[in-house]
């Protein structure tokens, strides 16, 4: 135990230190936490005003339940690469095995390093949503009991799953000679059929109702499907249930709440014993093997000469897809970004069933996948953003090469390029088609978004790479405080987000305007969409001329 | 030709010189052996060769070409090793090899006649087509050292280029660098090692707290001390006590 604490507040002490300190960092820091709280305003908005709709259909205790198996999610995935990374394939493994400490310690103090860092996360997913439904639809005291549980605990039992599923995936990728590539694609296939059977959930729900029901019938089908839905992470329900004292298990209000909070509290417990019992046994052995490279030959056996650019770009790709953090952060939009942009776009197209008809649903059922192709599919892959962080301290080749760095920064900005337009493209497809089948695919919206994401996406990775530029984080030892704890990665997301969503709206709201003024809606949808476009190629102009006058100054600035 | 001309360096917000009002002359044909202890300011005038390290004062020639002014050019002409062993983990040594070739422009057939010797010559064939990753500190430094001469430079530079090597391994590289200087180029190398510099080097150079104190060849050197050991030389300008 003693040993336990003392590897933690180190772990903690390196973990939070790095690259601290100075004062531009600190203003990053700042921008994160405003555009944060812009976000965290926004969904609080969201569910003030939805909650007493929520609360009229009665399904306070699933929206709640949803809200914090998103939280759940989100640790899960993170927190899963996290431990990959940062457990697994950490460097400092062999010397903290070397320390007198049980593995099982070492272990549990890199568990809680990263739980510290989850529990953010957590906190900005769950708790803007949950407190703003709480208060708009006047909860009991137990809600905010609730809220401030889940905060500590959804992240630890997220975590608990994580560490469970990577001791299977670690075991099965260490049987293969690209055990980084192997663990990252088995990761991304195990996240993409978790999402696959929360789509079969909605799926089921949204179109299992028929054309002519009453009012009462379609309520009644809704609530047992947010009900079904709700039910895939059962402890999290019934703690939603008991957060809103709502019976289920037994008639009376406080036996079900303890009820509830037993089978909560239970799983966290279970779920901890059964971490420690198999993952700290499994840690020692995995992580040392992890850690051994035998048989990690490359297959190339002659001299192949490129160009210069193209020894550039061959070199950020594999020092990117044989890193498994890297790998993960980078890649895995590929994937997922599609599988969401359909989740969402089933989920949207729920509108159509729900009470309140909405003007334009078309147009707002579109942008919404065009708001995931945008935070998904551009937003949440980093290899932009961290296109120079990656470096980390083989920069100094960078410096000492013969080549210009604009033809340096040129050949991360075309890798970056291939990777968004292929995320870009495949979700595209992705909406398309949910749009197809949902019926309310408009051909208009369709190729003016694909002209926008065509040029929106150049411009994101330059603006990535650029701010990158400015303040790389180069003094990394393990890659995932090269992409994790580097604000420089942050900042262009929530950006992104942030433009996502204005664009939208201005999408919607002219196409509403223009349907209902003039009766038309089309030209409310170009001229937005025009404006749109014109705004990033005047920004994707501006950050190619930039980076070329730039570039020098900005190397010359960095050092190692 | 490699000209220092004044030049000093102050790291980021401190007021030390790390180095101070460094002149020096390296010469085609010879190994010039820069020697100093701990904190001396060799990797920082090594730093600043190589175009790593911005500095405030002074002038950096290589061959005539400006190493702030003209870059690029100056580079080229350039070999370099660092002391820490940083690499591109991710890659082979082959394809760490087939990178640096690409940047420097040397086509395949150089490639294979320049590297299949050293290889040879480090033990290293075999491990060539293996992940830089999975090489100990000292096959690091070899490739680190192949990857440098790859393009044959005129001008090859190195930082503290023995440690963590085994025995054969250091002679293959002093002969290396003598060949490489025998050819007609510089080979401008730091150490704390005494007994290397003493046998491998034309001149030698002693740095400590920024300031070259003493140049010349060995001979010459000897002769101003009145006949001493390096070793006595290094300890009287060095400061004894300092950690070397
Ligand atoms: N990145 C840095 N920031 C601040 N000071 C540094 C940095 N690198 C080196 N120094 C300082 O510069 C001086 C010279 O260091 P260095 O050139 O590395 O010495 P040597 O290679 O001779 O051991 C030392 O006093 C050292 O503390
Ligand atoms: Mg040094």
């Amino acid at each position: 135990m003693h040993g336990w604490f003392l590897m933690t507040r180190t772990l903690m002490k390196t973990f939070f230190r790095k690259g601290k300190g100075d004062g531009s960092r600190f203003a990053g820091m700042i921008v994160l936490a405003a555009l944060g709280a812009l976000l965290s305003a926004g969904v609080a908005v969201m569910f003030a005003f939805l909650g007493p709709a929520f609360a009229a259909v009665g399904i306070v205790p699933e929206v709640t339940a949803l809200l914090l198996d998103a939280g759940f999610i989100v640790v899960l995935v993170f927190g899963t690469i996290g431990i990959f990374s940062y457990v697994y394939f950490a460097r400092d493994s062999e010397f903290l095995l070397s320390l007198p400490v049980r593995p099982s310690a070492v272990f549990l103090a890199k568990l809680a390093a990263v739980y510290a860092q989850e529990i953010m996360i957590a906190a900005l997913v769950m708790v803007p949503g949950t407190l703003a439904l709480g208060i708009s639809t006047v909860q009991p005291a137990t809600y905010y009991i609730m809220i401030l549980l889940a905060l500590l605990l959804v992240p630890v039992m997220a975590l608990l799953v994580a560490s469970l599923v990577s001791v299977p995936l670690a075991a099965a990728a260490s049987f293969f000679r690209r055990k980084g590539a192997v663990s990252g694609i088995l990761l991304i296939i195990l996240f993409a059929a978790f999402m696959g059977v929360y789509m079969y959930f909605v799926y089921s729900m949204s179109y299992g109702t028929g054309g002519d029901q009453s009012v009462e019938e379609i309520l009644a089908e809704m609530q047992s499907g947010m009900v079904t839905m709700a039910s895939v992470l059962y402890p999290v329900y019934a703690l939603a249930r008991f957060g809103t004292l709502t019976p289920a298990l037994v008639g009376s209000v406080a036996g079900s709440a303890l009820i509830d909070l037993a089978i909560f509290f239970g799983t966290v417990i279970a779920a901890g014993a059964l971490t420690v019992l198999i993952s700290g046994k499994a840690y020692k052995g995995a992580a040392l093997r992890q850690n051994e490279h035998t048989s990690s030959v490359t297959s190339a056996r002659e001299y192949v000469a490129s160009s210069a650019l193209g020894a550039l770009m061959k070199k950020e790709w594999r020092e990117m897809v044989r890193n498994i953090s890297f790998a993960f952060q980078c890649l895995a939009g590929v994937v997922l970004a599609p599988v969401i942009v359909v989740v969402v776009s089933l989920a949207s197209g729920m509108q159509n069933f729900t009470l309140v008809p909405l003007p334009s649903a078309e147009i707002m059922a579109w942008g919404t996948s065009l708001l995931m192709i945008v935070m998904m599919g551009v937003g949440m892959n980093q290899f932009a953003t961290t296109a120079v962080s990656r470096e980390g301290q083989s920069f100094a080749y960078s410096k000492t090469i013969p080549v210009p760095y604009a033809t340096q920064l040129l050949a991360k900005i075309i890798v970056a390029d291939i990777i968004a337009y292929i995320t870009v493209t495949l979700s595209l497809v992705a909406a398309i088609v949910t749009a197809a089948i949902g019926g309310y695919a408009d051909p208009l919206a369709i190729v003016l978004s694909a002209v926008f994401l065509l040029v929106y996406t150049a411009a994101y990775v330059n603006f990535g790479v650029l701010h990158d530029l400015k303040k790389p984080k180069l003094d990394w030892v393990t890659p995932r405080e090269a992409v994790k704890s580097n604000a420089t990665t942050v900042v262009p997301m929530l950006l992104d987000f942030l433009i996502g969503i204005l664009g939208v709206v201005l999408v919607c709201v002219l196409t509403i305007v223009f349907d209902a003024n003039f009766g038309l809606p089309a030209a409310g949808t170009g001229i937005a969409f025009g404006a749109l476009i014109i705004l990033s190629a005047a920004a994707l102009v501006w950050s190619v001329s930039y980076i070329r006058k730039n570039a020098d100054k900005y190397y010359n600035r960095l050092s190692i | 030709m490699v000209l220092f001309e004044n030049v000093s360096k102050i790291y980021g917000k401190s007021n030390v010189k790390a180095v101070d009002d460094l002149t020096l002359e390296l010469r085609p044909g010879e190994i010039y052996g820069f020697l100093g202890p701990n904190g001396a300011g060799k990797t920082t005038t090594i730093k600043m060769l190589t175009g790593i390290l911005p500095f405030e004062s002074g002038r950096i020639t290589v061959f005539g070409r400006d190493v702030v002014t003209d870059a690029v050019a100056a580079k080229r002409e350039i070999g370099y090793v660092t002391d820490s062993g940083v690499m591109y983990e991710k890659l082979s040594g082959r394809e760490f090899v087939d990178f640096m070739a690409d940047v420097y422009g040397v086509s395949v057939a150089e490639r294979r006649q320049r590297c299949d010797e050293l290889l040879a010559a480090f033990n290293l064939a075999s491990a060539f087509d293996s992940r830089i990753e999975t090489y100990s500190h000292g096959m690091k430094q070899k490739i680190a050292i192949i990857g440098a001469l790859v393009h044959a430079p005129r001008v090859l530079v190195l930082d503290e280029p023995m440690v963590g090597l085994d025995p054969q391994s250091a002679r293959e590289l002093k002969e290396i660098m003598r060949r490489h200087a025998d050819a007609g180029n510089v080979v401008f190398f730091s150490t704390h090692v005494l007994d290397t510099a003493e046998k491998i080097c034309d001149r030698v150079g002693i740095i400590t707290g920024g300031r070259l104190v003493m140049s010349g060849s060995l001979d010459e050197i000897k002769a101003a001390k009145g006949d001493e050991s390096l070793e006595d030389i290094f300890l009287s300008v060095a400061g004894t006590g300092t950690e070397v």
